[in-house]
């Protein structure tokens, strides 16, 4: 598989803090890849580096064959590319029609109703009163709603129930083999995203682990790396402090 | 008691409220000129913030600007009246907006500043354009202003007349606001727009162009600011500093609309025009009729006071930020800014020292001219320390102290001329004195609205206090006629009055010196830099914040003082608000946390304008108050933002300078590295 995108040797810092150390990575096209990682690992920063939010102190961002690095968010967004923030995802202060209809004149919003179809009765409120699950799907839906080549998801799964995030990761594996490029990052792996193509474990602002998941599962296992995706149960932690 | 003094066919009091007389009609129809200006104003003050988040304070220059240069256009250079208007708003006025907001807007939005800095860097516009008024076409008041519609008035039934212009403005306010309504309401620019003012940041990740949304909005606002210019000019002189301030004062409509909505804006604008046209009947007898008559002559004034004071702590309630109002250097890199024992820094410190107390001295060699310019030097910077106290120690923006230096002027020249009941006419000294004391309580009028407010809403609280001050004290007939002031005969010289001015002002600089040490200049930083923090930390922040405007306020009283006595004379205009304004943005760039920058911006503002054209110095404040985006800190923090370090631009850290450690810290530093040791062997 081609990668679609990657990250070359891309640095960045907040001041005085260089959240990630110049790590290089492949996102395969028309797959799903799911970067783990333990909080502060690096794996939000490794998403708005590839969207453009934050600026690199160093390295490039390759997408679409050239070199992305220059472009601002918009420009991004406006070639394909949808990023599905961990937090406020939503315009409060527009209704629940608006926010989708936002994500480029709303041209997928029937398919979102599908896949969504609780949110067909919120429609005409406004997307500050809703809850917070009910906002996570309103930030996916208006995500999903643009129909990207390239889909970010920063812990989607957040307030979402079982059953509902099951559906996505569904939806998630299926846009990807209809040549959509999605990348999930996730605290743990889900079992319903078994089927990704990649997976990365961060850690410190590097790349810890680069493999499949069934390897990444067994990684997990292991005592001495739960510490990698905080994935292992409290003895595994102890174990682990225990062994460094 | 109030009666109605019969005019030409007018009815008494009485009837006035059984039916609306011809008179009424007509002192409302003549009221709606200046109301449907305000209304444009308000239009452009709202949409611009709701598309930019950002308050236009500048609006009022850039109508002055766009007002001028269609008189210089059609009276000067003879152009046709409709391609000069067109030229004017069309095109000059929203690419000025455009430039402002790519030059000067944007560079702060990308550094997240706050919106006091945004404020700074709107006065920096303010003082630029005016000063570049003042150099193009002179401070006189030019009159003539063009009116496009001009002409005969419209005769209505009953035979009120109607200004064709004013129709011409209700007909814009009518066009603007239903266009900009249907606008946010219906298409997909106004969805983009609103996507913008609730994040801009998600509206980024939207493909949202949150830039050009800007642009727009900054053009927009520069387009009604426009026509407010060319509305208002022709009923007045054109001079650089009167119609900025009136435009100015209009912003109460906007504050009244709680910048948000554009019905209230319109309709507070209106009201109030009609209500002071009214508020000529009103003739009250004996001492109540000046105070009625400069109510009605200032009612925007006291517009602006009342909403920014009823407006509350959040003017549009999207302010939840928190952080320190100025982008204010760490300890230990102003000019010397008083008891900092940084290494480094003393070095620079004395060296800033030197040059300030070599500027200072240069005049003892002057004469004539030059050494009664150099009278106002030491009288500007206590001015500007008082800034330096409240502004720059304290961290609450005032915009007022031109007030209380004009307080202080003032109150030494009616002590001196025996005007104050029950005490005889004083001698300069104890009257300067006196003075002082009088105003420094004075200071709670700005202070005590500081306690619950921030940011924005206490920059327009300060300035209305400023400016009524102005209009209500300063303005009035008892204050400009038949004062006394002057110097006392073993100072009459000018060498011996600046030697005694560099005595109080050592003195000031002295007392700001100690107010910026121990247990109190710590409380002071850590109410500036983090406000719950410094309450959590257990500092009383709102007597502290009294006690810093109370300081402010009689430093300012001094300086105002000073300024009266060097020119044996009250002026009222040396303490034009608009003048607050410009000394504020100056004490802003040059470091407003440094006490010896205040020293040097006092020479800097009084030497260039003596030393070249009047306006010099306003343009050079104005272009380095619109460079703040790229010079957080001030001139003073230049040395070490400029310090080359890792990469990524202003965000990347300096290293703090070595403080020095009380004994347990020496102690605690020592246990630190003992273990830091211990941890590196194996």
């Amino acid at each position: 598989m081609p990668p679609a995108a990657a990250l070359l040797s891309v640095r960045v810092r907040y001041g005085p803090l260089e959240a990630l150390h110049g790590i290089d990575l492949a996102f395969p096209a028309g797959a799903v890849t799911v970067l783990l990682g333990r909080n502060g690992a690096g794996r939000t920063s490794a998403l708005n580096a590839l969207a453009g939010v934050v600026r690199l102190s160093g390295g490039r961002v390759l997408w679409q064959g050239r070199d992305v690095s220059g472009l601002s968010v918009h420009q991004r967004v406006r070639r394909g590319l949808a990023l599905v923030p961990a937090e406020r995802g939503v315009f409060g202060s527009l209704t629940v029609a608006e926010n989708l209809e936002l994500a480029r004149s709303g041209r997928g919003r029937e398919e979102v109703l599908e896949l969504f179809p609780e949110l067909a009765p919120l429609l005409t409120r406004r997307a500050g009163e809703l809850s917070g699950g009910q906002q996570q799907l309103v930030a996916i839906g208006g995500a999903l709603a643009a129909r990207p080549t390239l889909l970010l998801l920063d812990e989607p799964e957040r307030g979402l129930a079982p059953a509902v995030a099951a559906r996505l990761h569904a939806h998630l594996l299926a846009g990807a083999a209809a040549g959509r490029t999605v990348v999930v990052a996730a605290q743990g792996l889900p079992r319903t995203l078994a089927g990704a193509a990649a997976v990365y474990v961060l850690h410190r602002g590097g790349v810890a682990f680069a493999g499949e998941p069934g390897e990444a599962a067994a990684l997990a296992d292991l005592a001495a790396f739960s510490d990698l995706t905080g994935a292992g149960g409290s003895a595994g932690r102890t174990g682990a402090r225990a062994a460094g | 008691m109030l009666t109605v003094l019969p005019g030409p066919g007018t009815a008494p009091l009485a009837v006035l409220a059984a039916a609306p007389d011809p008179l009424t009609v007509d002192l409302a129809l003549a009221g709606l000129t200046v109301g449907s200006a305000a209304a444009l104003s308000g239009i452009g003050l709202v949409v611009c913030h709701r598309a930019t988040g950002v308050l236009n304070i500048a609006q009022g220059a850039q109508a002055m600007a766009v007002a001028y240069l269609l008189r210089d256009l059609v009276v000067v250079r003879h152009w046709p009246m409709w391609p000069a208007v067109a030229l004017c708003l069309l095109v000059v006025a929203p690419a000025l907006g455009v430039l402002l907001d790519v030059l000067v807007y944007r560079p702060l939005q990308r550094r997240g500043a706050g919106p006091a800095e945004t404020m700074v860097a709107g006065l920096g516009v303010f003082v630029l354009l005016i000063g570049a008024a003042v150099l193009l076409w002179g401070a006189a008041p030019l009159a003539g202003a063009p009116s496009p519609f001009g002409g005969a008035p419209i005769r209505l039934p009953g035979r009120h007349g109607l200004r064709p212009d004013t129709v011409a403005q209700l007909v814009a306010i009518l066009v603007l606001g239903l266009a900009v309504a249907a606008t946010t309401r219906w298409t997909g620019f106004g969805l983009r727009l609103r996507a913008v003012v609730d994040d801009r940041r998600l509206a980024a990740l939207s493909g949202v162009d949150a830039d050009r949304v800007s642009a727009a909005g900054w053009a927009f606002g520069t387009f009604t600011a426009g026509l407010v210019g060319i509305a208002l000019a022709p009923y007045l002189l054109l001079d650089p500093y009167g119609l900025p301030l009136l435009v100015m004062e209009t912003m109460a409509v906007a504050v009244a609309a709680r910048l948000r909505s554009i019905p209230v804006a319109v309709a507070t604008g209106l009201g109030l025009g009609i209500a002071q046209a009214e508020l000529t009947r009103l003739r009250p007898a004996g001492q109540l009729l000046p105070l009625v008559e400069a109510v009605q002559s200032n009612l925007f004034v006291v517009a602006l006071l009342a909403t920014a004071l009823l407006a509350g702590p959040r003017i549009t309630g999207e302010e939840r930020t928190v952080s320190a109002p100025l982008a204010v250097r760490p300890l230990g890199v102003g000019i010397g800014s008083g008891g900092r024992d940084g290494a480094g820094d003393g070095g620079r410190g004395r060296l800033a020292g030197t040059v300030c107390l070599v500027l200072l001295l240069l005049p003892f060699g002057f004469r004539g001219n030059d050494l009664r310019s150099a009278l106002l030097v030491p009288a500007l910077a206590l001015v500007l320390l008082s800034v330096v106290v409240v502004t720059g120690y304290g961290g609450q923006i005032s915009l007022g102290q031109a007030g209380y230096a004009g307080l202080g002027s003032l109150g030494t020249a009616l002590l001196m001329s025996g005007r104050v009941p029950g005490l005889p006419a004083l001698p300069a000294g104890p009257a300067l004195l006196l003075a002082v004391l009088a105003t420094a309580p004075l200071g709670l009028l700005t202070g005590w609205p500081a306690i619950r407010r921030r940011g924005l809403a206490l920059a327009l609280v300060t300035f209305a206090v400023g400016t009524a001050m102005s209009r209500f004290v300063f303005e009035q007939p008892y204050a400009t006629t038949g004062l006394l002031l002057e110097r006392p005969s073993f100072l009459s010289g000018d060498r011996a009055f600046y030697l005694a001015e560099l005595l109080l002002l050592g003195a000031g600089l002295l007392a700001v010196r100690a107010l910026h040490r121990g247990r109190l200049g710590r409380a002071l930083t850590a109410m500036r830099d983090h406000e719950p923090g410094a309450v959590a930390a257990g500092v009383d922040v709102p007597g502290l914040k009294l006690f810093a405007f109370v300081v402010g306020a009689a430093l300012a009283a001094l300086g105002g003082g000073l300024t009266g006595l060097a020119g044996r004379a009250f002026d009222a205009a040396s303490f034009d608000p608009v003048r607050g304004l410009l000394w504020f943005a100056a004490v802003v760039v040059v470091g407003a946390d440094s006490a010896l920058g205040a020293v040097l911006a006092a020479a800097l503002l009084i030497g260039l304008d003596a030393g070249t054209v009047a306006g010099v110095s306003a343009v050079a404040i104005g272009v380095l108050a619109t460079a703040i985006g790229r010079l957080p800190g001030g001139l003073a923090a230049l040395p070490t933002s400029r310090r080359p370090g890792g990469a990524g631009g202003p965000a990347s850290a300096a290293p703090l300078p070595p403080g020095r450690l009380s004994p347990a810290g020496l102690r605690a530093r020592a246990a630190i590295t003992a273990r830091l040791a211990r941890e590196r062997q194996p």
